[in-house]
């Protein structure tokens, strides 16, 4: 662990440094001319089916230039699939795919360009470091394909190897590699091409929780530092939202709602994408006022909730984020302040978390509610009774999916 | 799994599915048809007669008693000795994989040394030892005055015979079954309690329960097809199974192909269902490409078994291998032919190299020695290519058809090598093309018979490569062709090395698809060894096949290497 880490020192000292001067390549983003950022990435009704299973069904997509995207959603979502038809690995049977102003893919025009010609870089899940080649044969094969002279290959190698933090391991052979080195010969490789388009498919899903950290940080620094267009893949929303600068969440083949990490994680725009964000407490839920100051009443809860939405027609349903409620001692608690929703529940889990307690509370009628409270206090012990207080701005009414 | 994979260059990934289905068509599908179209005919095909119509009657004739009896010869010499080869192979196995017998490695050896012995020299050599007044092993025994007389020139020999040879498919199955087996169940099952006994039949034995059933089944397909060992020790005496009825109908004259046949395909059918029966046992489960994951296991103590056990194995390959190979020996090494008595067996002055030097020079012996050679090495050369083109087409394209041709791959599975040899001599002694009477019928013959495993081997190693590696080639700028020169290919040599291996080592060996092909000029080892049997020369028969042991020995102790994976 503390070599990873190291290495990670070593390689963002090397970033900072190749930010100050020696960069690989001009950041784009922004173009001369001085006009917006047009799209790096435009996917319009994308479709892709085996056989009777429809995979990916009508995505709409665009990446902004030197902007990532992230893919979020369960597994099966077909978030692989969209991605190895943006590289060409995979070809759709509808729709448009455009990389920067060259269309790739499409099926109005049959234009289909082979995955060797899109010149995108990909982070393959599974590493698909080639395991009979060295570390610097890996990462000098997409230089070779082009042709590049013999020296510069060097030159451009042994850069790329200082700043993913792997100096010195060119000779390595790569099955004699960690998890850790081996995605990040794997960015390195998608980097030295110098691709227009950077794809990563759950790149860190395969290593431990703090590798997995760290490397995210320098992903999204490297990112950021070259401009690169982006497109991640994962179902993990800490990553997501970490690294994206918008998120499209992805159900069932469709992207299901889009937006910037934080708009997103406000307003989930319905119960299922708000599951899949943290939202812990979701509760069956119907309209018991719809005025200035809706009321939701909570289904077989006994326990109405003011909230500041405009509740949707249709069935809903209610969530809200465990750190948005505060668990208080019943002495000496006083009265709720307007707007506030209180509740009132016996202790049946108490863990702590390390920056925070995490609690989950039984109401009288048996629903179970998850809450976080700060870790400086001893907490509340188990079977203690609660309050919980829930803003009304908290209180999220999205429809029920 | 790639969808583009050939979506650009589409017509010549049709092109080339085209090319693919050809070859197994003319391979597999035409032997086969010309087979069945044969068997209900009135007279020869293809031979210029005329006036040919139509029948049933082949079939009607399967029913007569002669049959009948020829088919229940087989299913005694076939389940029979897969009985003794269970019992054999499966103690070895555990004592290999599971418990603290001394001299694992040797054990291991003697479990998978019978597959080198060519069944063809293994019944010479039994036949030798142990048939008649003057059986080697007959002579012993008189002479230390034991009252008993072996008689291998029987259907109980012929059961003994295949007992003693098949044995390595069972010991091969079991023990990478054994070593799969997870050793934490059975801990978990002790620790809850149960007894040794207990834990085999309740815990250990439902787990390689399919691997059983699968051995046990394979070898009794391979059994009922066999050739060469009821052809030596039983056609001699009159007992027939069904390949030795198949091989006497074309080979009396006047020669009765369209009753050979029916008889094919009724064999062929006895072989389908019994290779259905063991498909559906192993359910899709090949432990044979399973490797151990070198779990670490607890050995069972054996205690004071533990010699006894050791010789159990040792006396096992003793009489499998060691006595054949003395008898050959002393067979070779003879100078005259008759033996009066066992003090004889050992007189030195009986012995000289004659026998021995004359077939080390005869050009006989020399131009079967090339012709193998070049057989094998074609089949090993062609197929290497073939293979390695049809397994990534199945496995790596979206292709249609593909499945189909995977089907076809594997049909050879289910015709008995004899059959095979029939439709293959029909399918190509009219064809314009100058095949027949050459090696390259020969060729064409093992490629068709090893297409299975040769396929099988090489399918399985690009399955272990992950797609994604060709994947993450072709986005950094390679084309497939390219992908697949620099990643695939390299990944997957040593599989293919194997494959090619056990190609030679298989041709080298094969005897039955021959006999219906070779010409006097394309005689194989194996068929000069045939021959010189079927002439009564036994002295050159003794010294040949010691020969061809010490190639087929030499061959697998170089290709060991590359084949134990396949083995
Ligand atoms: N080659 C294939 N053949 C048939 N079905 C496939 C194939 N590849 C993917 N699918 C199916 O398409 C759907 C989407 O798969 P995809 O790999 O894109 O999911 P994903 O969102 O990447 O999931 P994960 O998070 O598990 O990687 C799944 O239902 C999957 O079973
Ligand atoms: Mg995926």
């Amino acid at each position: 662990m503390s070599r990873s880490a190291r290495g990670f020192q070593a390689s963002r000292r090397e970033l900072t440094w190749a930010a100050r001067g020696l960069v690989l390549r001009q950041p784009r983003g922004k173009s001369a001319d001085g006009e917006t950022a047009h799209m790096a990435i435009r996917i319009e009704g994308l479709r892709k089916s085996y056989g009777a299973s429809v995979a990916v069904d009508g995505v709409d997509i665009a990446v902004p230039e030197g902007k990532m995207l992230v893919l979020l959603g369960p597994s099966g979502c077909g978030k692989t699939t969209t991605m190895r038809c943006i590289a060409g690995l995979e070809q759709p049977e509808e729709g448009v795919i455009a990389i920067g102003q060259r269309t790739v893919f499409s099926h109005a025009g049959r234009i289909n360009v082979a995955v060797n010609e899109r010149r995108v870089g990909m982070v393959f899940q599974s590493y698909a470091i080639w395991p009979h080649m060295s570390v610097y044969e890996n990462v000098a094969y997409p230089l070779d394909m082009t042709g590049v002279a013999r020296a510069e290959k060097e030159k451009r190698v042994t850069e790329i190897l200082r700043v993913v933090g792997l100096e010195g391991f060119g000779e390595r052979g790569a099955s004699y590699l960690s998890g850790g080195q081996m995605q990040r010969v794997a960015l390195a490789r998608s980097l030295v091409m110098r691709p227009s388009v950077l794809l990563f498919d759950e790149p860190l899903s395969n290593l431990d929780a703090r590798l997995r950290d760290h490397l995210r940080v320098q992903l999204r620094e490297l990112q950021t530092t070259f401009g690169i267009t982006s497109v991640y893949v994962t179902h993990d929303q800490r990553e997501a939202l970490a690294l994206a600068d918008e998120i499209a969440v992805m159900q069932a083949g469709k992207v299901v709602q889009r937006g910037d990490p934080v708009s997103l994680y406000r307003r989930p725009k319905t119960s299922s994408i708000a599951d899949f964000l943290g939202y812990s407490n979701i509760f069956d839920a119907t309209l018991a006022d719809g005025g200035a100051n809706p009321r939701v009443s909570l289904d077989g809860q006994a326990c109405v909730l003011e909230t500041l939405d405009a509740p949707p027609a249709g069935p809903i349903s209610v969530c809200v984020r465990p750190d948005d409620i505060t668990v208080r001692a019943r002495d000496g608690a006083g009265s709720p302040a307007p707007g506030m929703n209180r509740l009132e529940g016996d202790i049946v889990l108490a863990s702590f978390m390390g920056p925070f307690y995490q609690y989950r509370v039984r109401l009288p009628q048996g629903a179970v509610w998850e809450a976080y409270g700060p870790a400086d206090a001893r907490g509340h012990g188990l079977g203690e009774r609660v309050l919980l207080d829930v803003p009304a701005s908290a209180v999220l009414v999205a429809p029920r999916t | 799994m790639n969808g583009g994979a050939f979506s650009s260059s589409r017509p010549a990934g049709l092109l080339l599915m085209g090319v693919l289905f050809l070859a197994l068509v003319v391979l597999v599908a035409a032997p086969v048809g010309t087979l069945v179209y044969t068997s209900l005919l009135s007279g020869a095909p293809f031979s210029g007669q005329t006036g040919l119509t139509f029948t049933l009657d082949h079939y009607r004739a399967l029913l007569s008693g002669d049959l009948a009896e020829a088919t229940m010869n087989t299913l005694i010499v076939s389940l029979g000795g897969a009985v003794i080869a269970m019992a054999i192979g499966c103690s070895m196995a555990w004592l290999a994989a599971r418990t603290d017998a001394p001299c694992k490695s040797l054990i291991h050896l003697a479990g998978v040394m019978p597959l080198f012995v060519s069944l063809l020299v293994a019944a010479v050599t039994w036949s030798l030892l142990g048939s008649g007044r003057s059986g080697y092993l007959n002579l012993i025994f008189d002479y230390i005055g034991l009252p008993i007389r072996l008689q291998m020139q029987s259907l109980s020999g012929i059961t003994f015979i295949h007992g003693l040879y098949y044995t390595p498919y069972p010991f091969i199955f079991l023990y990478s079954a054994l070593t799969l087996v997870n050793p934490d169940m059975e801990e978990a099952a002790a620790v809850h309690g149960g007894t040794l006994q207990r834990n085999l039949r309740r815990i250990t034995f439902p787990l390689v329960k399919p691997a059983l059933i699968g051995a046990f089944l394979l070898i009794v397909v391979l059994m009922a097809e066999d050739f060469p060992v009821p052809q030596i020790l039983g056609a001699p005496v009159g007992i027939e199974t069904l390949s030795i009825s198949i091989y006497k109908l074309m080979t009396v004259v006047p020669s009765q192909p369209n009753q050979a046949a029916a008889v094919s395909i009724a064999l062929t059918a006895l072989v389908c269902v019994l290779v259905y029966v063991q498909r559906r046992a192993l359910s899709g489960r090949d432990y044979r490409t399973l490797t151990g994951k070198g779990a670490q296991v607890r050995p069972i103590r054996l205690g004071a078994w533990r010699w006894p056990a050791f010789g159990f194995v040792a006396l096992y390959a003793f009489i499998a291998v060691g006595l054949p190979m003395l008898a050959l020996l002393q067979g070779a090494l003879r100078s005259n032919l008759f033996i009066v008595d066992a003090a004889a067996l050992f007189d030195p002055a009986q012995m000289s190299l004659k026998h021995l030097h004359e077939a080390i020079t005869s050009p006989t012996v020399r131009q079967g020695l090339l012709n193998s050679l070049i057989a094998g090495g074609l089949t090993a050369l062609i197929g290497s290519v073939f293979f390695f083109v049809l397994a990534y087409v199945v496995n790596r394209s979206t292709l249609p058809g593909r499945r189909a041709l995977e089907y076809l791959a594997m049909t050879p599975i289910a015709v008995p090598a004899l059959v095979m040899g029939l439709g293959i001599l029909w399918t190509w002694v009219r064809m314009p093309l100058p095949v027949y009477g050459t090696l390259a019928i020969l060729v064409i013959a093992f490629l068709t018979r090893f297409l299975p495993q040769g396929y099988r081997a090489v399918s399985s190693s690009i399955q272990q490569v992950h797609d994604d590696l060709e994947s993450a080639a072709m986005v950094a700028g390679a084309t497939r062709q390219g992908a697949i020169r620099t990643i695939t290919l390299p990944l997957v040599r040593g599989g293919v090395v194997a494959s090619a291996f056990l190609m030679i080592v298989l041709g080298v060996r094969e005897l039955t698809a021959s006999l219906f092909l070779y010409t006097t000029d394309t005689r194989v080892l194996s068929i000069v060894i045939y021959e010189a049997y079927v002439n009564g020369y036994w002295a050159q028969v003794a010294s040949i096949s010691l020969i061809y042991t010490v190639l087929l020995v030499a061959l697998t102790l170089i290709g060991r290497r590359w084949l134990r994976a396949q083995l």
